[in-house]
């Protein structure tokens, strides 16, 4: 400890590396124990606030044959004060230095994260490429949503999950003691035999080779015992299923402090441009009862004052209505609140926050994406005009006054008339504030609109799609700002560099390891922080190893291309989603999964049947 | 007249270890939660975001352990104190232990009443120091008139103050293995606010000792009031 606080005494928010927090682990170290350390590539207020971490921590803690612990980013003044004292980056829990794990396990929920997961293997004196880590180095893997896009890291990360994790970890682990205890451990043989689990992908057993115009030519599996087509993962009963009891309750002011329970998996919307709506298909809910049941033991174990629904589109669940009444009529007098994340603008929406805001009072965020009908509906974002308008004023009858409406810039087939639609918005919803009763106004109202830039995501139907360019994206920002001019209205964007560098590292091929580590090497890190950003480094970057940036994210591919990630398996077909595609540029629907199902090929390729089959029967 | 009567909790509390890096408002959240969790009948503010209203005896930095804090909280009945002081631990944070708890229903907040606390101040020396020397320069060292403190401030003009009116008495332990320790009486709260490393950075520099490391390890030991002219604790 006294060695320890020669640094903590010297940061700020010492808390961040101290752990020991309620319902955090501490175990005696055993023989035979396997240690696990969960990495998150970001400081500890992001990394907390994400669900599956703590999901994937505490499923493993319950086995006593198991120590899972947890490591974050540390933050510059941290990382000046390791390097100083000749120290490596240490376990939150034990304090470990993570060369002494089993397993080091990232968790990748965004593309401007990878410089960090190097920052931290630089931290841990841990060689960054795989090739070059011996049979006593932890075996190093990686999961979450950017894991179907493994390629940019391939060379880094030993193993990566595709897929739903919960079942998958343990097998894992239960792979790895079988071999210890039976001696047949090497790194490259229990790679060989985690490759042959499904939901499973190691890179280093795979080639690839490329065609002159730098497209992947082909792109195999070494050996004949390799599956070609790596199948994602998923917990097939849901309901009922495994949800820890409680989960940690994070110091510091974490993004999203209150607890979560997760009230489905999957999406039924089918929004085009959305990469986690197709992903995580089909749906799967867990039954009102189950999800009470589980929130009334969260609240007990963890005393947070508010809890959250969580899931892609929280109230598409059968039950939501049922689920807010009885949670609000047994938890008001408890000033325990509940909250949901961003909404879709319709009025079965404003029923519900009516009971929720009986509580706490939440702001309101709304996902309206685009700003004419014409391109919500090349998205297929199912929300009408009607909708829009009638659930505002809805909203300002019920006393809210503070909107935030939220969009996306730079989807396929925009144009600035689009773009104005945003603005005409922003200022019909002031309008429609003040035409409201007066009586039931209260003040002046505000209005935020942000916009993110539309970064197209591998699975998705825009798949093919040449992102916008800085300058494009850019002058579309100088656009909206010059035309939202009222008052009541705020705009904020998301940085067009930031996105260029996302769209790059989103759909990029092995080559950009290199690029990753170089860029790393000059001094890139914390990428998703404004104050680190540094796109000209990372342009240097590029230019330094001969590789085109914008290969891959302003280039238009054929459908005939072999993408990087063509060897996973979603699920969903390739044949879906160009179909998908040509409906978007002809402005055609697709209906929502619970009116029938379009065949997307989760039915066929991963479940063997119907997603609903009371309805498609 | 209505006489509307304010009860509260309190209680003292130790924050020790790696505990002693949580800063005041991360503490402040995790007491709550830890209240909610225990099912007390909590008084809430109103408003759009009610919370319970807790209040902390005396700030402590971010860095300094303790084993004697204090809060308190509105709560609208009494309950069975035992719920408090026998917590089951994994309730709590490590480092952090419920040690007494009592009801009251004072007017003044907590914060009002404190008058002393005591220090434990350990510092560690290039050289072993004769303790009989130490301690005589010690005894010089407080008898005089004034001891004159300046205050650094961010972008403002220093302050300077004599600090000889805030110390209470100051002993000197032990001076073994190149360490010192300290025991420190200072006025606090109301009574003016000192922090005791201040006096020993003060006496370090009257005395010539040569520090091996700048850091001053303190650790707060009770947080008292004035009764009658004499200091008792809190609680
Ligand atoms: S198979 Fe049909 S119902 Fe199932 S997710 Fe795909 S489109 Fe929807």
């Amino acid at each position: 400890m006294e060695k320890l606080d020669k640094l903590l005494r010297n940061v700020q928010n010492p808390s961040r590396y101290i752990g020991g927090e309620i319902n955090s682990y501490n175990k005696e170290i055993t023989e035979g124990m396997v240690r696990f350390v969960l990495a998150f590539p970001d400081i500890y207020e992001i990394g907390m606030s994400y669900l599956g971490f703590q999901i994937l921590y505490n499923l493993k803690n319950e086995r006593d044959d198991i120590f899972c612990e947890r490591v974050f980013s540390p933050w510059e003044d941290m990382e000046n004060e390791l390097r100083k004292n000749d120290m490596e980056l240490f376990t939150l829990e034990s304090k470990t230095p993570l060369k002494e794990m089993d397993f080091i396990g990232f968790t990748l929920q965004y593309e401007l994260s990878y410089t960090n997961i190097l920052g931290m293997l630089d931290l841990s004196n841990i060689p960054f490429r795989s090739k070059d880590r011996d049979d006593d180095m932890p075996i190093i893997l990686a999961g979450g949503p950017n894991a179907y896009n493994p390629e940019p890291i391939a060379e880094i990360i030993d193993l990566f999950v595709i897929g739903e994790g919960e079942e998958v970890n343990i097998e894992l682990i239960e792979l790895y003691k079988l071999m210890k205890k039976e001696n047949t451990y090497t790194k490259k043989t229990y790679l060989r035999e985690a490759s042959k689990i499904e939901g499973i992908y190691v890179p280093s057993l795979y080639e690839v080779s490329y065609n002159k115009d730098k497209t992947i030519k082909e792109f195999k599996p070494s050996f004949e015992d390799v599956p070609k087509l790596i199948k994602k993962r998923i917990i097939r009963n849901f309901d009922g299923y495994y949800y820890p009891k409680k989960v940690i309750v994070p110091f510091q002011d974490v993004i999203h402090d209150r607890a979560m329970i997760e009230i489905f998996r999957g999406c039924t919307r089918g929004c085009r441009f959305c990469q986690a709506g197709m992903l995580y298909r089909p749906i799967r809910e867990r039954s009102k009862e189950d999800i009470l049941e589980k929130m009334d033991t969260l609240i007990k174990n963890t005393g947070f004052e508010e809890i959250a629904l969580s899931s892609l589109s929280s109230l598409d669940h059968s039950e939501v209505k049922g689920i807010v009444t009885d949670f609000v009529d047994k938890y008001e007098s408890k000033k325990v609140g509940l909250s949901l994340p961003s909404l879709r603008l319709d009025s079965f929406a404003v029923d519900i926050l009516k009971d929720i805001q009986k509580v706490r009072k939440t702001g309101l965020t709304f996902a309206a994406e685009a700003g004419t009908q014409r391109l919500r509906d090349v998205i297929n974002k199912g929300v009408t005009e009607e909708n829009l308008t009638s659930t505002l004023s809805e909203i300002f009858e019920n006393g809210w006054k503070r909107v935030k409406l939220y969009f996306m810039l730079g989807l396929p087939t925009e144009t600035y008339e689009d773009i104005q639609g945003i603005a005409d918005l922003g200022e019909k919803s002031i309008e429609m504030y003040y035409n409201v009763d007066k009586s039931l106004r209260k003040g002046k109202p505000t209005v935020t609109i942000s916009t993110a830039n539309f970064v197209p995501k591998p699975f998705t139907p825009f798949q093919w799609f040449g992102q916008d360019t800085v300058e494009e994206l850019n002058e579309k920002h100088e656009f909206l700002k010059e035309k939202i001019t009222n008052r009541n209205v705020n705009y904020n964007y998301h940085g067009s560099w930031e996105s260029s560098l996302e769209g790059i590292i989103a759909r990029g091929d092995r080559k950009l390891n290199e690029v990753i580590i170089k860029a790393y090497e000059k001094g890139c890190k914390f990428d998703a922080w404004r104050e680190y950003f540094n796109y000209d480094l990372w342009l240097e970057t590029f230019e330094l190893l001969n590789i085109d940036p914008y290969f891959y994210n302003t280039r238009t591919r054929d459908y005939s291309e072999i993408l990087p990630w063509d060897h996973l398996d979603c699920g969903v077909t390739k044949e879906y989603l160009i179909k998908e595609n040509e409906k978007a540029l002809e402005v055609k629907l697709t209906t929502d999964c619970r009116n029938y199902c379009t065949n997307c090929g989760v039915n066929k390729q991963i479940i063997g049947g119907d997603c609903y089959p009371e309805i498609n029967s | 007249m209505v006489v509307i009567v304010i009860l509260k909790l309190i209680v003292k509390y130790e924050k020790i270890n790696y505990a002693k890096y949580l800063a005041h408002l991360e503490l402040s959240g995790i007491i709550q939660r830890i209240l909610r969790r225990l099912e007390l009948p909590l008084e809430y503010s109103s408003g759009y975001n009610p919370k319970p209203q807790i209040a902390f005896a005396a700030p402590l930095s971010v860095g300094t352990s303790s084993k004697g804090e204090y809060f308190e909280v509105r709560i609208t009945e009494e309950f069975d104190l035992r719920k408090i002081t026998e917590i089951d631990p994994s309730f709590l944070p490590v480092g952090i232990k419920f040690i007494d708890a009592t009801f009251s229903t004072a007017k003044n907040s907590i914060m009002a009443i404190v008058s002393d606390a005591s220090y434990i101040l350990k510092i560690t020396t290039e050289r072993q120091y004769e303790e009989d020397d130490i301690r005589e320069k010690l005894n010089k060292f407080l008898a005089q008139d004034e001891i004159i403190w300046e205050k650094i401030r961010r972008k403002k003009k220093p302050i300077t103050k004599n600090i000889v009116e805030f110390i209470n008495n100051v002993f000197l332990l032990n001076t073994n293995n190149k360490e010192m320790i300290f025991k420190i009486n200072v006025k606090t709260g109301s009574n003016g606010n000192l922090q005791p490393d201040v006096i020993v950075k003060k006496f370090i520099e009257y005395a010539n000792i040569e520090l091996s490391d700048e850091f001053i390890n303190i650790q707060r030991q009770e947080i008292f009031k004035n009764v009658n002219s004499e200091q008792v604790p809190i609680i």
